[in-house]
């Protein structure tokens, strides 16, 4: 008769080596730290973005996407204007008196907008992320890209939330702001893609149909404005 | 036909758990747009120029949505509906819907589930909605 053995302990999990298994480290700041979290998942959506959308949780913990927009969107911002300050006055002198004039008007503005910024640009931020996400999710329901998601609107929330890491190209004086919304937009597909387990096509055209609406705008403007000017021609030559 | 294994499992409808923090965050964002209201007509009045307006000289889509905002914080509806008369009912449902939805949020009863799809007449619906929008833009002039 063979002695009764002690079963072993279980044995312990395997390390979270897999992309799938380990969270945002920001999102587990509890255990990472508040700002190693945070520079962790900057770093982390900078250079893979793919890897940091996977990694993000679907649903709860809406503070985390939200608090790292805030932060990054206030930061831009205070950027931009700092630097239409500290060049905008210089290179306005450059520019033919009718263009100065206009340049003189923006960049005053840009001054106030300083201090509206740093004020009120907590609200801002989350306003601004509040109505991008409604409307990029509206576009997004209406070309049918929620149909396997399980994120929802909080998804999109999420995506355009972390997709404000493009801020820090704020940092680059003059072309900043192109580079950080080219960037926006690319995160954000990236991002819908993930959260919504849908297609980069279907998620690159909730982000784009806003402005293509502004484009076909302009295009149907200019062609309007074209034979206009036909038409003109050819009353006077008549 | 059977799905196959390898088929993504059908997703899981958001629960009460899911939606409620949502809902505040909805409402602290009606709220905190409530409070700028008094300094509406100050930022509107420094915001940029449309850039399609000045390229083209017609208006975008969105054109109007400023004034709309504004009249709006001044309680002027029927000014807001002329500047932009889509921009002036979404901001309208936007704030009145965060309102509920905290509301709703701090009460027991459930809250509306969270639509996954639109119907095909409410696709339809939305870019008639955003056509008209832009045709009374065109034909007002904004």
């Amino acid at each position: 008769m063979s002695e009764p053995t002690i079963s072993p302990p279980p044995p312990p999990p395997p390390p979270a080596g897999g992309t799938e298994s380990a969270g945002l480290p920001w999102e587990e700041r509890a255990r990472h730290g508040a700002v190693q979290g945070f520079v962790e998942t900057a770093k982390l959506f900078v250079v893979s973005p793919a890897e940091a959308f996977a990694r993000a949780k679907r649903r709860g913990d809406l503070f985390s996407p939200l608090a790292f927009a805030v932060v990054l969107g206030w930061v831009g911002a205070i950027l931009q204007s700092l630097w239409s300050l500290a060049f905008g006055s210089s290179w306005v002198a450059f520019l033919p008196p009718e263009v100065r004039e206009q340049a003189g008007w923006a960049f005053a503005a840009q001054g106030f907008g300083l201090v509206i910024q740093i004020v009120f640009a907590p609200i801002f931020v989350l306003i601004g992320l509040f109505v991008v996400a409604g409307i990029v999710h509206l576009m997004l329901m209406l070309v049918g890209g929620t149909k396997a998601s399980e994120a929802g609107f909080e998804g999109t929330l999420r995506a355009v939330s972390y997709s404000q890491i493009a801020q820090i190209a704020s940092v680059v004086p003059f072309a900043g702001g192109l580079i950080a919304f080219v960037w926006t937009i690319v995160l954000e597909t990236i991002g819908l893609a993930s959260l919504h387990r849908t297609s980069y096509g279907k998620a690159i055209a909730a982000i784009l149909l806003p402005l293509l609406l502004c484009c076909v705008c302009l295009v149907l403007a200019i062609v309007g404005g074209f034979f206009a000017v036909l038409a003109g021609a050819a009353a006077s030559g008549n | 036909m059977a799905s196959s294994p390898s088929s993504p499992a059908p997703p899981r409808p958001a629960t009460e758990a899911d939606l409620r923090p949502l809902a505040r965050l909805w409402g602290a964002v009606a709220l905190g747009a409530l409070a700028l209201a008094p300094f509406a007509a100050e930022l509107a009045a420094r915001m940029p120029a449309c850039p399609v307006k000045r390229l083209a000289g017609w208006p975008c889509p969105a054109c109007g949505s400023g004034r709309a905002l504004v009249a709006i914080a001044a309680f002027d509806p029927l000014a807001a509906l002329i500047s932009n008369p889509l921009a002036a009912v979404a901001a309208v449902l936007f704030l009145i819907g965060g309102l509920v939805a905290l509301a709703l949020s701090f009460t027991r009863w459930r809250l509306p589930p969270e639509p996954r799809e639109l119907p095909l007449a409410a696709r339809w619906s939305v870019i008639a909605a955003l056509l008209a929008n832009w045709l009374y833009l065109v034909g007002a002039g904004r």
